[in-house]
């Protein structure tokens, strides 16, 4: 879910280093967590802010960590999803996450809602809302 | 229900969200760093649930991949090569998982500067596409008139043998700069670039012709009948021609875009021709902001000349 969150907000490359960032962040934090039911919210919300923090400090010429690289799919793949993630990543800040934690991350409607924090009812909104525009963007529906 | 699957993955699948899950799925979290580990007593579940995060998440570390580099074909190129194509020739360059540059016939193009994070190149004559998928302002178009930084996209640019040229954004955006001056262009827009007067004012493609005519006119010569041309001849959608035109004037003649943009789109009441016309940035950022080109706020933030 964090890397999911993350993916919404930053770059691909610059998602997977932030993922430690949270992590070290939730351990300093965790002490002042009261309510463990809410760790899920707890949790999301410090990604967000994590993301937050990278956009706002990064100047608009920054270094490219070049993990896209990495072994895996063949190139030409690779670049269609990061097309798609550029699409996605254009949508309003709403969908962004729902849709990455569900295309990405292939968690459920009701999994997101549940780590999230969020309403059912606002992660099918925004699943459904947003996946339109999506397909508008990307014409998706469209034969490949 | 017709999103069932969307939702939950139950019902009939949607071809096109199987498509996407298919595509996306490679770009979930496969490796990563090891933690910093950190000694600290950490109470309840909330614990269990860190800790067997991290755990997984330490499982799949790998090491990180070498630096990017352009190529053609399996050769790698290096700053200061020249791709040159003949008549009836194109040339593709790739840099692995940083975008594709292909380099239409006749055509000159150098590479000056290719650093990881950052490649610059020099488009001297002919016509580039370009498929960029780093960060906004990691690849950057020089051509005699203007520069092209690209903000994450897909565009063509040319370059005539005077030095004159056109861009056109196919997705997302790319700022032309040139001494000072700005424009930003998205998906749709073309913006034309001319040794003597630098970035143009872009328009959308689908413009009514008076309007990219006047525009053309209007960057050239800064006419008070080119601008009123383009005035009258904006739709709602060009309200972003008209910014830019409210950019590249001053008081009176400012006033006059000010007012033609607030009856193609919703300006905040707080933002008053007199503010425009003193030029506040706060007023004119919050005129862009009534474009609603949404997609673009999160780079804009990095640098404002108007």
């Amino acid at each position: 879910m964090v890397h999911g969150i993350l993916l919404a907000r930053v770059p691909a490359p610059d998602a997977e280093d932030l993922v430690q960032d949270v992590f070290l962040a939730v351990m300093d934090r965790l002490p002042a967590l009261r309510d463990g039911g809410a760790f899920g919210g707890w949790l999301a919300s410090i990604a967000r802010s994590k993301a937050a923090d990278h956009m706002r400090s990064r100047k608009w010429m920054v270094e490219v960590p070049a993990t896209l690289a990495a072994a895996g799919p063949p190139a030409e793949s690779r670049l269609e999803a990061l097309r798609i993630l550029a699409c996605i990543q254009q949508l309003p800040e709403a969908y962004r996450e729902t849709l990455v934690l569900r295309l990405v991350e292939g968690l459920t409607g009701p999994e997101i809602a549940e780590q999230t924090g969020l309403t059912s009812g606002s992660v099918r909104v925004n699943l459904t809302r947003g996946m339109k525009l999506l397909r508008e963007r990307i014409n998706v529906g469209k034969a490949p | 229900m017709k999103d069932d699957y969307l939702w939950d993955g139950s019902g009939e699948a949607d071809p096109a969200v199987l498509r996407l899950e298919s595509v996306l799925g490679q770009l979930r979290l496969k490796h990563s760093k090891a933690p910093v580990p950190r000694m600290r007593w950490i109470p309840g579940a909330a614990a269990a649930c860190l800790l067997a995060g991290v755990a997984l998440w330490q499982a799949t570390s790998v090491p990180s991949p070498p630096d990017t580099a352009w190529k053609i074909g399996d050769r790698a190129l290096t700053a200061g090569e020249v791709v040159i194509t003949g008549a009836g020739e194109t040339r593709s360059l790739w840099a692995e998982g940083f975008g594709q540059v292909e380099l239409e016939p006749s055509g000159e193009m150098r590479i000056s500067e290719s650093r990881s994070g950052y490649h610059r190149f020099d488009l001297r004559a002919g016509t580039m596409h370009a498929l960029i998928l780093a960060p906004p302002g990691a690849f950057v178009v020089d051509t005699p008139s203007s520069r092209a930084v690209d903000l994450g996209c897909q565009y063509t640019l040319s370059v005539d043998r005077r030095g004159n040229g056109t861009l056109d954004v196919e997705s997302g955006w790319v700022a032309f700069l040139h001494a000072g001056m700005e424009s930003f262009v998205p998906a749709g827009a073309r913006c034309l670039t001319t040794r003597d007067a630098g970035p143009g004012i872009p328009f959308f493609r689908d413009a009514p012709a008076g309007l990219a005519e006047a525009a053309r006119r209007f960057a050239e010569t800064r006419s008070e009948t080119a601008m009123r041309e383009i005035l009258d001849n904006a739709r709602k959608e060009d309200a972003l021609t008209v910014w830019h035109v409210m950019t590249r004037t001053k008081g009176r003649q400012r006033g006059m875009a000010f007012e033609r943009l607030t009856q193609l789109v919703s300006v905040p009441a707080e933002v008053t021709a007199e503010r425009i016309e003193r030029g506040e940035e706060a007023a004119i950022d919050l005129c862009w902001n009534a474009l609603g080109l949404e997609s673009a706020q999160w780079w804009r933030g990095w640098r404002r000349n108007w």
